[in-house]
């Protein structure tokens, strides 16, 4: 597989996001520019990725193993926390939109959104890559499975998009600890078998991008149990020393 | 709050062992390997397991930090209590279970390896004594 296709989705999904922002914004909506942020850096990521320099053959696990970290981690959870489906939702007529809704309401969408689902999807992606003998000419398809699988799983734990049954802070915090010791180990594995600085790269790749999702988790968790409704940190603080939430 | 906090500074503490072992053990000194061949597959799951789960522990810890912070309700001795504990408990479980047990790595290669041992095991130790002590004296204030 050719790695320049990856600029193709590079350009067309934070092109098809502003596009559709432009339509909140043209009727007076607004849209988090945090959003948007996470969008152009996922597609500055996948470009990234496209053009990274072939290494010679003693760097050419590093180089593939750059894309790969990119391509099929980084980008895609970036994509999640952009939220797009909600963005989507937002845009379209309701016509459109009611088919929209009932197409991720159905039972099949349901499934793989279901958390146990998507940390399975998530977890196989590094040990089908590095450690089983899948034949080259799949390389391609995984590369899209695996991509399309961290940004499920990032949307389900961390990502704004609407999920039904999301699971709470720790459950999810549990499941990226499935996630991300499935993909430690696989990288050791890897390097057991000879793979060098190509697996060590991959181990703290994984690391990096595994307390990226944990911090968008936890953010989550720090907005929604707010203890007053659009308080900030200094304002809307009369009783200090109060303990417990204040029921809303 | 006093048990959030006491489970904030657990988690904080989990990270920090995990913390101190990569940037001082792995990165300053070198003392640890990346990958240990005689490592057994047992000693690699649970060292990826603990790897993964002391970054984990230390973003939720901080986050369950700040939100005690926002109401007001941090409780600084049970956190320190906690961080203590987990420090230490994860240093003992380290030195004991992983490198004596499981046989995973050990503190330093090529050397006389009982002094490093006996102080790895005795701070980690140390460290839960002190944090049980702060948990009771708390206790006893209270009563």
């Amino acid at each position: 597989m050719t790695w320049a296709g990856l600029l193709v989705p590079a350009v067309l999904l934070p092109a098809g996001y502003l596009a559709l922002e432009q339509v909140l914004h043209r009727r007076g909506d607004a849209w988090p520019v945090a959003r948007s942020a996470a969008v152009l850096a996922a597609g500055a990521l996948l470009a990234v990725a496209a053009s990274w320099p072939e290494a010679g053959p003693a760097g050419a696990g590093v180089a593939e193993t750059v894309r790969h970290l990119l391509a099929t981690m980084a980008a895609p959870v970036l994509l999640a926390l952009s939220g797009p489906v909600a963005l989507v939702l937002r845009v379209l007529p309701p016509r459109p939109r009611r088919v929209l809704v009932r197409l991720l309401h159905s039972r099949w969408a349901r499934a793989v959104t279901w958390w146990p689902v998507a940390t399975v999807l998530a977890a196989s992606g590094a040990p089908l890559f590095y450690l089983a003998p899948v034949p080259h000419g799949l390389h391609g398809p995984l590369m899209v499975h695996t991509a399309l699988a961290s940004w499920l799983f990032a949307t389900v734990v961390a990502g704004p998009d609407p999920v039904r049954g999301r699971p709470g802070a720790v459950t999810s915090t549990l499941a990226l600890l499935v996630v991300a010791a499935v993909h430690g180990v696989s990288a050791k594995l890897w390097f057991a078998a000879g793979a060098g600085p190509a697996a060590e790269l991959l181990f703290v790749g994984g690391d990096v991008v595994e307390v990226a999702t944990a911090v968008a988790v936890w953010a989550r968790w720090y907005r929604r149990t707010a203890p007053r409704p659009a308080a900030g940190p200094v304002r809307g603080r009369t009783s200090p020393g109060r303990g417990a939430a204040v029921p809303r | 709050m006093t048990g959030r906090s006491l489970v904030a500074g657990l988690l904080c503490g989990v990270g920090l062992a995990g913390f101190l072992d990569e940037v001082v053990f792995h990165q300053l000194l070198h003392w640890h390997h990346f990958y240990d061949r005689s490592t057994s597959t047992v000693g690699l799951v649970s060292d990826g397991w603990f790897h993964a789960g002391s970054w984990l522990a230390t973003v939720a810890g901080l986050f369950v930090v700040a939100d005690l912070q926002r109401r007001h309700a941090l409780v600084g001795r049970r956190v320190a209590a906690g961080v203590l504990l987990g420090w230490g408990g994860f240093q003992l479980y380290d030195g004991l279970v992983q490198h004596k047990v499981l046989g995973l790595h050990q503190i330093r290669y090529d050397v006389e390896l009982l002094p490093y041992d006996l102080v790895w095991n005795l701070t980690g130790a140390l460290g839960v004594l002190v944090g049980v002590l702060l948990l009771v004296r708390r206790g006893r204030a209270r009563a």
